[in-house]
């Protein structure tokens, strides 16, 4: 269950952005969530809305934007992204495949009205 | 009034400050020269066997500190002080692992000036550890035998993150029918660089490879 520590993290860190920036009223929250980090989105977006029940974030809906795994061939340019990291090439068979992300926890938008 | 929805675009990381508190406590035991390892593994794969495999064959000269990670209890702390190793419990309540800022507060704690090597063993779960940079120097991943061998097909992340695989209780291969080929070769397609130390914390086989790994990282953090 590490998304309780997440759910409360992101919270803070969308109370702390809508107060930097001025933002009364947050209505939508993107959090890129990388797919290495096996959290499970129904369980984040239950226990954020949680959280946020009774808070200035109350009508904040959580959407959360899969962080794919990229698996790309220096050798010969191939790239896939996936849930986990993709080790040999499907093109050229090398195994020398270079991996990144999946391992996101970014928040990419609010959303507000005006 | 119609409102109109605006969206703000941004780059924030979710756990802000929980990397601060983990870089914190990095520089702190880089200023102390400790290394200082992160060990995750399920319940019961052995993490606490494997630390009091260690204790005696881990040299003179080299300083032993342990930070214990339990939602509750305090028996870990008891095993390895009835060894004589210095150590210091953590209890999350109802935290699935522990905590940049928990290893923070223990540090504060822990006589940094008498130890070389301090080793974290997180809450036992393979899932949520994983995701939370203590500020250690490494992670080191701990599997047991009974577990079974798809371990790191299941759990990709903690064995992307480690930088050791321990394959513990090896006596009961046969026993468990363990597939020593399969646990291989789900390993290699998730980290093919992942080095693997075999032992039987019961009969002490591979403890003295798993006493050096860890000498080496003392020697390591010296320079």
């Amino acid at each position: 269950m590490h998304e309780t520590a997440i759910a409360e993290s992101l919270a803070g860190r969308v109370e702390a952005i809508a107060r930097e920036r001025g933002l009364k009223r947050v209505t939508a929250v993107g959090v890129r969530v990388g797919m290495l980090r096996a959290v499970v989105d129904s369980t984040l977006t239950a226990i954020y809305a949680e959280l946020v029940r009774g808070t200035d974030l109350e009508d904040s809906r959580l959407e959360i934007l899969p962080g794919r795994v990229r698996s790309r061939c220096p050798e010969c340019g191939w790239e896939t992204r996936s849930s986990r990291p993709v080790l040999s090439c499907a093109r050229c068979g090398s195994g020398k495949m270079v991996v990144s992300g999946g391992r996101e926890l970014l928040i990419e938008f609010l959303e507000t009205e005006e | 009034m119609i409102k109109n929805a605006v969206r703000i675009k941004m780059k924030e990381e979710v756990l802000r400050s929980e990397k601060k508190i983990a870089a914190a406590n990095r520089r702190r035991l880089r200023r102390a020269a400790v290394a200082g390892l992160n060990i995750i593994g399920s319940p019961g794969a052995g993490k606490t066997s494997l630390i009091e495999a260690v204790a005696g064959r881990i040299g003179k000269g080299v300083g032993l500190g342990v930070i214990e990670g339990d939602l509750a209890s305090d028996l870990d702390l008891r095993r390895l002080n009835a060894i004589g190793v210095r150590a210091l419990q953590i209890n999350t309540g109802r935290g699935c692992h522990l905590s940049p800022a928990m290893v923070a507060s223990a540090l504060e704690e822990m006589p940094l000036e008498e130890i070389d090597l301090l080793l974290i063993e997180n809450v036992g779960n393979l899932v949520c550890p994983a995701n939370f940079d203590l500020g250690e120097d490494a992670k080191v991943a701990v599997c047991s035998v009974p577990e079974g061998d798809d371990k790191p097909a299941k759990y990709p992340l903690l064995f992307l993150e480690a930088a050791v695989a321990v394959l513990n209780k090896t006596d009961l291969i046969a026993a468990c029918g363990f597939s020593r080929r399969r646990f291989y070769r789900e390993l290699k397609s998730v980290n093919p660089e992942l080095p693997v130390i075999e032992v039987s914390c019961r009969s002490g086989k591979g403890a003295v490879s798993w006493a050096r790994w860890l000498r080496n990282r003392v020697k390591e953090k010296r320079i």
